[in-house]
């Protein structure tokens, strides 16, 4: 026995195809060894046959010992292709998990298709109402499982998972990385370090999201959409001076390649030079796409502000180096609103409060009438 | 037996000046490129690197005659290989050729600014004038460099030119005709329309997704008959003329190519050591294993033949107006025209292959297929 389990682990660890079925045949030795056993027994019942039946020649030429060698030999196939799936789902090698998922199903198809051969079973027999309740009854069980099959064809068929894709399934709130994909279930960690387990026809009935492609950098860019609401108290045309001082300003940063000098004039408003002088900073960032688009633009005005819309794409597509890049954008965003005199908008904390920041002021307002002292 | 040769550096003329219509170039100069571009290819035949070798092609010119400098140009405009790395924030840009000019003269400079030699590429490219440094973190895979004296130089890629060798080698009637079978077919990929346009930016380096296209240009483009690469339509706008041209020098690198790929198999297949292994390497398409390389390899090219070209990238202006520009059909018209502008054409893509993915993502699968082509093209041009 411990010989039989070295000698299926060696060929498992092998990285030949051949080898690995081998290695499998191997750890199922016991049921190896018994349809061996049964197939010689049967062919020699059936040779013996001609020379005289006996007892044990009737039983190995009937139906059932048919039967039961056929189910031998699908279990077999089943469980040697569920160990070749363990292997190539850690190989990630994506064509033999397809298949051996396939050869599940096709192995399930010869069984049904050996009993109604071996049992003869036609319409006129009586077996076949028995065979068509018994049929519908299993099927309605394993619906599930028979849905699942459906769904891997397609998924595998129309290349939508492989292992290790990211993946979203809001129906399941899942949220990570495949690891196991078979044809009832799919194995998924999630980025919160626990596993998620769920029915491959949920794929295939609800709806998913591959992050994949994006997260390897093969699209456009990863979308960055944030919006920073401006506080429009601070909106105003530019006098001479600010414009003077606006001009120093760029210049000494070198930000004339994003705002021209003849742009910046007495009587523009602040806040369109910061969305021109923002959108033109954004195009020519060298991780920031200008396909397929880059847009910098006002939302519809709030009670607390009005927000400027950000929605570019950025060229990194894995979580940290695009978390990177989308925060240093933001810094940028935040100091260079000073350069315009504008601010964002934050409503007043308790220690705003409590430090006397916010100011009533003593004056009139306009609108109310003088009250004479006579 | 059909002729397949033409002259077609005969239709290039000079850009507009002041609106006056473009003039032709001299007999003399039109003869020094034939010269130069017959030694050239010849000299650098044998030249291939590894995607992953540090060396670099160093061609020393001895002198700065016409025919030198004619040279000069030539060696920028075929001399491009897989293993050019343009750096990035971090890195400098690694495996330039570099060009090197012995002469005496202080207004090379000018010279070489000249239409007829290296044009805008002075501008951009990384320059060491006598020591004066410009432009090093260039992402342009030339470098030219102009010295007084040449002590020799012990690197692996050396070439030494000098006017002699040129003059020498040049044969008229034989070398001042251009095959132009392969230039025809490499203009034709733009014939195959949307089995290639409508391919979508997403994973352009993936080689499946170009398939159908490719047996598209294979079996039907590859088939049509031969016909004059600057027929009599093309022969009167220079921007036509231009784009001809622009075959001619893509496809002068094709042999290049072809050797480098090859070479990198056989260097792996050498350091097999079991058969199953040579087998499963000769099994891998190394055009697809290498695609990425080959594509900004092309661009690289592309860039520096361009501004030789005359072209030049958009200024900080012209940037500018081209950003506002809001919409993807008006877009394509402005820099359309831009293009074709004939005293001063100016391109979006003459940008590094960084950029290029920012700016114009989806023109970089034009490179990636025609990298693809090139066996097929190879193999369909020399039949006879």
């Amino acid at each position: 026995m411990c010989f039989f389990k070295k000698l299926s682990k060696k060929n498992l660890a092998s990285e030949k195809t051949c080898c690995q079925i081998w290695g499998a045949l191997l750890k199922r030795w016991w049921l190896l060894a018994l349809l061996i056993a049964g197939v010689i027994l049967f062919c020699v019942g059936y040779n013996n046959c001609d020379c005289g039946c006996n007892q044990l020649t009737n039983v190995v030429i009937s139906p059932w010992y048919k039967f039961l060698l056929l189910t031998l030999g699908v279990c077999l196939t089943i469980s040697v292709c569920r160990t070749l799936t363990d292997i190539f789902n850690l190989r990630k090698h994506e064509i033999g998990i397809t298949w051996s998922e396939s050869s599940i199903i096709i192995a399930i198809g010869l069984w049904i298709i050996g009993f109604i051969l071996i049992f003869n079973i036609q319409k006129e027999n009586q077996y076949f109402i028995a065979l068509g309740i018994v049929g519908s009854l299993i099927a309605w069980i394993f619906q599930d499982n028979v849905k699942g099959a459906v769904a891997f064809v397609h998924l595998r068929r129309n290349h939508l998972l492989s292992i290790d894709d990211w993946i979203e399934v809001p129906q399941y709130k899942v949220d990570g990385e495949v690891k196991r994909v078979t044809l009832t279930t799919i194995t998924v960690y999630n980025w919160d370090t626990t596993t998620s387990s769920f029915p491959t026809s949920a794929l295939y009935t609800g709806h998913f999201k591959n992050l994949q492609n994006m997260t390897s950098n093969k699209t456009y860019g990863r979308q960055m959409l944030t919006s920073f609401i401006l506080d429009t108290g601070w909106f105003h045309t530019l006098s001479s001076t600010e414009a003077d001082s606006l001009k120093e300003k760029m210049k000494s940063e070198n930000n004339f390649q994003f705002l021209p000098e003849n742009e910046i004039t007495e009587g523009v408003l602040n806040a369109k030079l910061y969305r021109l002088y923002l959108y033109h900073w954004m195009m020519n960032h060298p991780h920031i796409s200008q396909a397929p688009r880059l847009i910098i633009r006002w939302l519809e005005p709030k009670e607390c502000g009005i927000p400027l819309q950000v929605y570019a794409y950025i060229t990194e597509g894995s979580v940290a180096a695009y978390s990177w890049q989308q925060s240093q954008i933001v810094e940028h965003i935040m100091a260079s609103l000073e350069w315009f005199n504008l601010q964002l908008y934050q409503t007043p904390s308790g220690y705003d409060t409590s430090n006397a920041n916010v100011h009533i002021t003593e004056k009139k307002a306009s609108y109310r009438k003088e009250v004479k002292n006579d | 037996m059909t002729n397949y040769t033409e002259q077609p550096f005969q239709f290039l003329r000079r850009k507009k000046v002041d609106g006056i219509t473009e003039t032709a170039f001299s007999p003399e100069i039109i003869e020094n490129w034939y010269k130069a571009r017959a030694y050239v290819l010849d000299k650098l035949e044998n030249v291939k690197f590894g995607a992953h070798s540090n060396n670099h092609l160093h061609v020393v010119l001895m002198g700065d005659t016409p025919l030198m400098l004619s040279v000069a140009r030539q060696v920028a405009l075929s001399a491009h290989y897989i293993n050019f790395d343009e750096g990035d924030e971090k890195r400098q840009p690694q495996n330039r050729t570099v060009i090197t000019i012995v002469t005496q003269r202080n207004d090379i400079n000018n010279e070489l600014l000249k239409e007829e030699y290296l044009c805008n590429l002075l501008k951009y490219c990384k320059c060491t004038i006598y020591g004066d440094e410009s432009n090093t973190d260039s992402y342009i895979d030339i470098e030219l460099e102009v010295v007084k004296e040449w002590k020799f130089c012990d690197e692996d890629f050396c070439i030494v030119i000098k006017e002699e060798d040129v003059a020498n080698f040049y044969k008229p009637n034989v070398h001042d005709r251009i095959d132009t079978r392969k230039a025809v077919i490499a203009n034709r990929i733009y014939n195959i329309g949307t089995l290639i346009s409508n391919i979508p930016y997403e994973d352009i380096h993936d080689t499946h997704r170009y398939s159908q296209a490719l047996d598209a240009f294979q079996y039907i483009q590859m088939e049509k008959p031969w016909e004059l690469l600057i027929g009599e339509k093309k022969q009167n706008r220079l921007t036509d003329v231009k784009e001809a041209l622009s075959n001619i020098f893509c496809t002068d690198c094709f042999k290049t190519r072809e050797m480098e790929i090859n070479m990198m198999k056989e260097f792996d297949l050498k350091n097999c050591s079991s058969e199953k292994e040579k087998k499963k390497i000769r099994k891998v398409n190394y055009w697809d294993k290498y695609i990425e390389a080959l594509s900004k390899s092309e661009h690289a090219r592309w860039v520096v033949e361009k501004l030789i070209m005359g072209y030049r990238p958009l200024n900080m202006a012209e940037r500018i107006e081209d950003e506002r520009i809001i919409g993807a059909q008006k877009q394509k018209e402005h820099r359309k025209q831009l293009k074709s502008n004939s005293e001063d054409p100016v391109h979006i893509d003459l940008c590094s292959c960084a950029d290029l993915r920012r700016i114009d993502p989806d023109n970089m699968k034009y490179d990636s297929f025609l990298m693809l082509a090139i066996p097929e093209i190879m193999k369909k041009c020399s039949q006879k």
